[in-house]
């Protein structure tokens, strides 16, 4: 036997896998090959050393928290056998609430346009007059050149090419501009959240605390005071923000999110019923299981 | 056996305490694997967790086609690797966090003044599961199922549904990995 069939049979010999004239092959070939009987004993120590790292005890309480999650699998699959259920088993009554909620956030925000837009036009012309009329500073250049960059409706920006940076430092200082300009603020928020969501969360923006109000990790900690506050009670707030519903129980809620901007509204929604902590350890995930834990 | 697919039954039906039964010899095993796979023993739990849970729901898709504890196997295989895809994805944050153990061995020596041998083993079995933690999901799965919790050739080539022939190749470049690594460390 060569060092190469050698070699390749250390493990099954070890395992005593070897049919009996390999086995007297590698055996002889161990004795005279120096090298070979070398290799023998490294993998036969790693095997060795394997074997006797032991088994660890399964964490306490395991049980009980999976029991918890098998009562809310049950419970699901009870309720969509009940309801209509498509193939996956999934719950089709909860992606229909959704969509319902989806709806109305889209008729009303085309009502809203419809009001925002006569008050931009509104605001334009306030703009021009002011122009006339204006000098200062050029203060706020930087928070102007950024605006046009936003993927906003034309009527925004349109009403701010009208307007050169110093007339922006003036609305500042007249309260009805003022609106105007925060308008513009937001839209800008929208687009650096919008930047997160395509890097994907990174640790670095972890770090900063500016960027730190919303959800970042998949398991979010909300401990409340008011008994009140229940998984399928913060459904009803979820589903206005158009946020997937992936499973509820007792003490739960798992949310799928689609951008950074749902992790926002969420997080600043719970801030307002309790004490939030991020406790997941993932961070990549799009499945974010929310835990209600109610202070006695 | 039989007792095994008369919990099989009563679970399939929604019998949770039935599916406890059931599980209850998995339970362990699949920790010990997850965590071997994950090296991290909250990962192992969450995984450990979902496996049982797919498990769960997935019961009345198993015809018994292979044996119940292959294909609980093949699920917490799948888990893990899917876990380690989405964590490789943020390894520059998690890459080994926790298992750098630097301050372990000062004070090992300082508050607990084993015999030098035992210092040396304890050091040799961190330093192998670390390997071990280095290992691609194919190789480590091969080594846990074999060297740590001593499954057969076969029922390996059953779980990861591959031929024996892989298998054998696999866990042979398996061990020699670990033993060139662990000769770099030690």
């Amino acid at each position: 036997m060569d060092c190469k069939t050698a070699r390749e049979f250390i493990t099954l010999y070890i395992d005593g896998m070897l049919d009996e004239s390999d086995k007297l092959n590698i055996e002889a070939h161990l004795e005279e090959c120096r090298e070979c009987y070398k290799r023998f004993a490294e993998i036969k120590e790693v095997v060795t050393l394997l074997g006797e790292l032991g088994e660890e005890n399964v964490p306490d309480g395991f049980s009980k928290r999976l029991r918890i999650q098998l009562e809310a699998q049950q419970q699901i699959s009870r309720q969509s056998n009940k309801g209509s259920r498509g193939k996956d088993g999934s719950y089709h009554w909860v992606k229909w609430v959704g969509m319902a909620a989806a709806l109305a956030v889209i008729v009303l925000s085309i009502r809203m346009l419809g009001v925002l837009d006569l008050r931009n036009k509104a605001a334009v012309s306030l703009d021009e007059s002011a122009a006339n009329g204006s000098a200062g500073s050029v203060a706020i250049q930087d928070s102007y050149e950024e605006v046009p960059k936003i993927d906003s409706p034309d009527d925004q920006s349109a009403g701010y090419e009208h307007a050169s940076p110093r007339e922006i430092k003036e609305q500042n200082s007249q309260s009805i501009n003022g609106e105007s300009v925060e308008t513009g603020e937001d839209t800008r928020g929208k687009g650096e959240t919008k930047q997160e969501t395509d890097s994907g969360i990174s640790p670095e923006e972890n770090t900063d605390d500016a960027a730190a109000d919303y959800i970042r990790s998949d398991v979010v900690e909300l401990k409340v005071q008011d008994i009140c506050v229940t998984p399928h009670n913060l459904m009803t707030k979820i589903l206005q923000y158009d946020i997937n519903i992936l499973d509820v129980d007792e003490n739960s809620l798992t949310l799928q999110f689609t951008d950074n901007e749902q992790r926002r509204v969420l997080y600043k929604e719970l801030k307002m019923l309790g004490t939030v902590s991020d406790t997941g350890e993932d961070f990549s995930s799009d499945n974010v299981t929310i835990v209600i834990i109610h202070n006695e | 056996m039989d007792q095994e697919a008369l919990f099989i039954e009563k679970a399939k039906a929604g019998n949770i305490s039935a599916f406890e039964e059931l599980i209850s010899l998995y339970e362990k095993k699949i920790y010990n694997y997850c965590y071997r796979m994950t090296n991290n023993r909250e990962d192992a739990e969450d995984l450990t967790q979902d496996v049982f849970i797919k498990v769960y729901r997935n019961l009345k898709n198993f015809k018994g086609n292979s044996k119940f504890s292959t294909w609980i196997y093949r699920i917490a295989y799948n888990a893990c690797v899917d876990k380690h895809r989405k964590k490789k994805k943020i390894q520059f944050f998690s890459l080994d966090s926790g298992n750098h153990d630097n301050t372990g061995n000062t004070q090992l020596v300082s508050n607990n003044p084993l015999p030098e041998d035992e210092i040396i083993q304890k050091e040799r079995y961190k330093k192998i599961q670390e390997c071990i933690a280095n290992l691609k999901p194919k190789y480590k799965t091969v080594i846990i199922l074999r060297d740590i919790q001593n499954y057969s050739y076969e029922e390996i080539a059953e779980i990861l549904q591959m031929p024996l022939g892989t298998v054998k190749s696999h866990i042979s470049r398996a061990r020699a990995a670990l033993s060139d690594a662990l000769k770099g460390t030690l």
